[in-house]
């Protein structure tokens, strides 16, 4: 070995890292011939020991209680009601979900059952104003739904509110029709309110 | 870096990052807080070895963990430890910093001119070992701040935190060699620094 080739791999000689073992044992072997590059190889491992004992000495620091006290504020005005809208949404979507069922196995379907597309379905019908079919879960794309059921229903007003849509106070026990977007399966998969 | 639970087995004593994460996405504070504590050091550490500020460490490591809190579906375990992904965003933060407030690295220059070197670098001996102990740490931790940030970068990353070179390769988005010929450079460049400070002592 070259003082060249020892120069080039005196670092990973240093740390001992990325070298084969009869590499290693060619640089060392070079460095007991070479007194210059032997004494490269023990300033490098001075510097190295030096650097750990800095490191070393650093090891305790972490960041201040103020750091934390501000962190989990943070996750209590962050995570805690991005999961708690999640169960929410969830909560109220089963509840509207479970209100339609209980009316398609109680009523009748006061129209013929009419095969409908999601994007026929989001039309004015004649003197009715209809809204966007919202999807009873959030992560539903309504995708693949070409030929599904629309059943029309009555439900109480206030099941608007789970959507986001604003609901009078004084008449949300009236039933406000609605059509419901039933999937192959027959569960229900999106609603739209009529006027 | 920080600890990593390494046990096998079923049900570790120590939960592991991943598993912590997905207690934590469910609003768990507890699973955040113990993350937080896994990690806080190897980040703040980062951040003060490049910086050579407390309150910049501390600005960073705060950022850090809110980008946890608030981004946590951009890690992708697949790509790389929790560990990793941490560093890299501490990396950013600090380099932003740092362009931001240039006086934390104002000794390099100073190297160059030779007309004021820092008291902590007038050391007396030959060699690092005749230094005083406070002094020689003190100094060696100036020559650091010194040295351009991609060569301190490596430094701290390789040397003060003691990565493997694909560690650190995988922290800064380089390669392995990349980071192993700035490595080389960057003892170069300290020892240079640290025997001129001597020189001009003597001199």
């Amino acid at each position: 070995m070259t003082c060249y080739g020892f120069e080039s791999i005196l670092t990973d000689l240093a740390r001992d890292e990325g070298l084969t073992p009869a590499l290693r044992e060619e640089a060392l072997s070079h460095c007991r011939a070479c007194e210059r590059c032997a004494g490269c190889l023990e300033k490098q491992r001075d510097l190295l020991s030096s650097l750990k004992e800095l490191a070393a000495l650093d090891m305790a620091q972490v960041p201040s209680l103020r750091v934390e006290a501000a962190l989990a504020e943070a996750f209590h005005q962050n995570v805690t009601p991005r999961v708690w809208r999640r169960w929410a949404f969830t909560a109220a979507a089963a509840a509207v979900g479970a209100v339609v069922l209980t009316a398609l196995i109680g009523t009748q379907p006061e129209e013929p059952i009419a095969r409908r597309t999601p994007a026929a379905a989001t039309d004015v019908r004649g003197q009715e104003i209809v809204t966007e079919f919202l999807p009873l879960d959030p992560m539903d794309t309504l995708a693949g739904l070409d030929g599904s059921r629309l059943v029309r229903v009555r439900l109480p007003r206030s099941a608007m509110a789970t959507f986001g849509l604003p609901v009078n106070e004084e008449r949300a026990f009236e039933r406000i029709q609605a059509d419901v977007l039933l999937g192959y399966d027959g569960a229900a998969r999106a609603v739209r309110f009529v006027w | 870096m920080a600890e990593r639970p390494t046990g096998e087995g079923p049900e570790p004593i120590v939960p592991s990052d991943e598993s912590l994460l997905q207690r934590m996405r469910k609003g768990d504070e507890d699973a955040f807080t113990v993350l937080y504590r896994r990690h806080r050091g190897a980040v703040y550490r980062f951040a003060l070895h490049m910086s050579g500020s407390a309150a910049v460490a501390e600005e960073v490591a705060q950022e850090v963990f809110m980008v946890l809190i608030k981004d946590t579906r951009n890690y992708d375990a697949r790509r790389g430890s929790l560990g990793s992904w941490l560093y890299g965003i501490a990396r950013n933060f600090t380099l932003r910093c740092l362009e931001r407030d240039r006086s934390f690295v104002p000794i390099g220059e100073e190297f160059g001119n030779g007309d004021q070197v820092p008291a902590e670098l007038i050391v007396s001996g030959d060699t690092l070992s005749e230094m005083a102990r406070t002094e020689r740490i003190d100094g060696l931790r100036k020559a650091i701040l010194a040295l351009p940030a991609r060569y301190r970068e490596a430094v701290v990353l390789c040397d003060l935190h003691e990565m493997s070179y694909a560690e650190a390769a995988s922290v800064t988005g380089s390669a392995v060699g990349t980071i192993r010929s700035r490595l080389h450079r960057a003892r170069a460049l300290l020892l240079e620094k640290l025997r001129a400070a001597n020189t001009r002592c003597l001199a």
